[in-house]
Order: C-alpha cells, then structure tokens, then sequence
C-alpha cells in the first residue's frame, strides 16, 4: 500500500518529493490506520490519488510559472540582450527548418513518379561545343 | 492561524485546521505541502530545530514555526476581512448590526 503511494508521489517534481515525500508518506500511513474498514480505505485512495494528480500538476505550474517570471524579470532588464537573443534563436530556428526541409526533398523523399531509376538527362553535341542541353524540338524529333 | 499559539507538523495542522472549522475543512497533504513551500518561500514560517521529547516524536516530522513578517500578514488579512465583513454587514449581506 505504501509502496503503492509512495510511487504515486513520483508525479511530483523531484525536488518537491525530496523535502515533503516522507511527511506524506507519514500522513497516509496515519489516515490508513484511522480508516480501518474497506469503504474507508477505498474513499482515503480515491483522495489521495486525486490530490496527488492534481497536486502534483499544481507544483509543476507553480515551478513553471517563476522560470516564466524569472525570464521576464532578466530579458526586462536588458531589452537590448533580449531583442538580439530573441532574433538570433529565430534566425537559427529558420536557418535549421529550411536545411531539413530542403533535406527532407533533395535527399529524402522520393522523386514524384514512377521509376526514378531510368531518369536520363539528354546532351547534344554541336560542332564547337562539346555538350549543349537538348532543345525540345529536337527531343521531339529524336522520339 | 494553526502556528499562531505553538510550532506543529504537517499532520498537526491538518487536525487543527479541522478542528477548528468543524470538521468542514479537511487539508490534503498535497493541499497542505504546497501551501508550506509557497509560505516558506514567502517568510510566512520557517522549519524549526526545536522538537518534543523523543517519546512524543517522529523523525520524518518537520515542525513549522510562524515568522514575524508572517504574524504581521496574519494580522492585516483578519483585519482586511473584519474590514469586508463589516461592510457586508453594513449593506446587509450578513445577519446582524449594521
């Protein structure tokens, strides 16, 4: 059973569990000995499962929402800093979408029809050049 | 209000708080520790050294005691609320004198 709450308190960020998980521990060990019948103990886990869900997500917030206040607090005392941090991770967020994206079409994704593998690229030779690109007259002709 | 006369742990609170509302409000632990941090983290209350005689103690228990800075928050939140209680009374929204 207290293995069982104890793995529930896992749901709490660490440093949270670390300072309170034994006096919680301690405190359910006291209410499971104050609730001895079985519609007790039921109602005691349904408690304590629901407070630690929404507990737990409470302190993740809380955690959550001093970084966002922290951030705030450094970038708004030196917008200069910030404005250039803010465009230099934009700039390197753009930079790193269109390398995969053009990645992801170059080199990843197949060519938009059927075998592939017999594309051919036609050259033609001319007196005084060795090689031109074949003009689609000729391609007609040629077919 | 429940560190106000003497230094409780968690689960102390917890019964004082019940006791003193009537059983109407039951703390959870989850409920009671986050409100400890948030207060320990404000200078509401500190975690204190001082611990009852061995016989009457549990090592996992953490006693709280009430700071100054908290006894002054205390005692300006029950005098914003005796304030809005009186006002209230005064526009009839509570039984009593106006």
């Amino acid at each position: 059973m207290m293995r069982l709450y104890r793995a529930l308190l896992h749901l709490y960020p660490a440093a949270f569990r670390d300072e309170y998980s034994e006096e919680m521990c301690a405190i359910f060990a006291q209410r499971r000995l104050e609730a001895s019948r079985a519609p007790a103990a039921l109602a005691l886990w349904v408690d304590s499962f629901f407070d630690v869900l929404v507990n737990s997500a409470r302190v993740h917030w809380d955690i959550l929402a001093q970084d966002l206040q922290y951030t705030a607090r450094v970038l708004g005392r030196a917008p200069g800093f910030a404005l250039t941090a803010i465009l230099v991770v934009a700039l390197g967020v753009g930079a790193n979408t269109a390398a995969c994206t053009i990645t992801d079409h170059v080199l990843i994704r197949p060519l938009p029809f059927a075998e592939p593998e017999r594309l051919v690229k036609l050259w033609e030779t001319q007196p005084g050049y060795t090689r031109t690109p074949a003009s689609p007259a000729n391609y007609r002709d040629w077919k | 209000m429940a560190l106000a006369d003497e230094d409780r742990h968690g689960y102390a609170i917890i019964q004082d708080v019940a006791a003193r509302t009537g059983g109407q409000l039951k703390l959870s632990a989850g409920t009671l520790y986050r409100s400890i941090q948030r207060m320990l983290e404000q200078g509401l209350i500190f975690e204190t050294r001082d611990r009852p005689s061995p016989e009457l103690d549990d090592e996992r228990r953490r006693y709280y005691r009430i700071t100054l800075f908290g006894a002054s928050v205390a005692r300006a939140e029950a005098r914003r609320l005796t304030q809005l209680v009186r006002l209230a009374r005064a526009s009839g929204f509570v039984p009593g004198k106006a």
